[in-house]
């Protein structure tokens, strides 16, 4: 209970600095465009990032098990790539005026999320890389002096 | 060759101290004698047998249920000591502490990785995987020395 909590106190922290930035975003937007946002579009985005704060709690419970955090980066990627799909479409074409259009138009919105979440998951991925090797070449640097050592 | 073991209530560190007039074979052959005995442990095989072995040869210790057992690439050998005592013993033999229950032997890690959560995943040359807990990556970072002893 107490990893549950933790996890949801992490993926909480995440969420709501990501939440209030769109929040932001959709002001400046309107602000641009000179219309109103209309208390339903809030709504959506509230429970979108409900939802995406919901999912977050899940995936960051399980890192704590050996087996989920074993498991290759793409896959887990893989895995939480249609949880995060399924909020972002419906949240999307619920979206007030775009509604519409997006609506015959499904594949647009998948493409762009699948490209957003691909170029996201690379970026997070060549990070990851980077520190890996990091750690790797000051591994073999000590296991060298530990064989010389050891000699 | 003589053996003198005095015994001396002031000195923090057992000492050994070889006076000989040259350095020859026999000198050498205790040396190397004394490094080995100084770098074994001593465990219980699952059988009951008790056994010797080299340090160099442990992939990692775990703590389980009061018990600690050191891993090796064919067999599990059950130690007397306590973790934090073989994790203060065999610190300066490149073993660190990698969670709670874990100390692991740097020469046996074949790569490395982070995870999410700021732990790292440990493979090793058995090619079994640790996770190292996020309280001692600093730990392990500092024995790579990937990071500065304070």
């Amino acid at each position: 209970m107490d990893r549950m909590i933790s996890s949801f106190r992490k993926a909480s922290s995440r969420v709501v600095w990501a939440y209030s930035l769109c929040i932001v975003i959709l002001a400046f937007c309107s602000y641009l465009i000179g219309g109103n946002v209309a208390p339903k579009n809030i709504f959506i985005v509230t429970w979108m990032f409900l939802c995406i704060d919901i999912v977050s709690t899940v995936f960051l419970f399980l890192d704590g098990n050996k087996n989920w955090a074993r498991m290759p980066f793409w896959i887990k990627k893989l895995i939480s790539m249609p949880f995060l799909l399924a909020i972002a479409v419906t949240g999307i074409m619920n979206f007030g005026e775009v509604k519409g259009n997006l609506k015959t138009n499904l594949t647009i919105v998948v493409l762009c999320f699948g490209i957003g979440y691909l170029v996201s998951s690379m970026i997070v991925y060549f990070i990851e890389k980077k520190q890996t090797d990091k750690m790797n070449d000051a591994l073999s640097m000590i296991q060298k002096e530990i064989a010389k050592e050891d000699e | 060759m003589k053996l003198f073991v005095k015994e001396k209530c002031d000195v923090k560190e057992t000492e050994v101290e070889i006076r000989c007039r040259t350095r020859d074979r026999e000198v050498d052959d205790l040396i190397a004698g004394l490094r080995s005995a100084t770098n074994t442990i001593i465990g219980e095989k699952e059988n009951g047998d008790v056994c010797q072995v080299p340090v160099v040869r442990i992939l990692y210790f775990e703590a389980i249920e009061g018990r600690v057992f050191a891993y090796l690439e064919q067999e599990v050998i059950k130690i007397k000591s306590t973790l934090y005592e073989i994790e203060d013993a065999y610190k300066a033999n490149y073993f660190v502490r990698i969670s709670k229950s874990t100390v692991v032997n740097l020469r046996m890690i074949k790569n490395m990785r982070p995870e999410e959560g700021r732990r790292v995943r440990i493979e090793l040359k058995n090619n079994e995987y640790l996770i190292v807990s996020k309280n001692y990556v600093g730990d392990l970072k500092k024995a790579l020395g990937m990071k500065e002893a304070r």
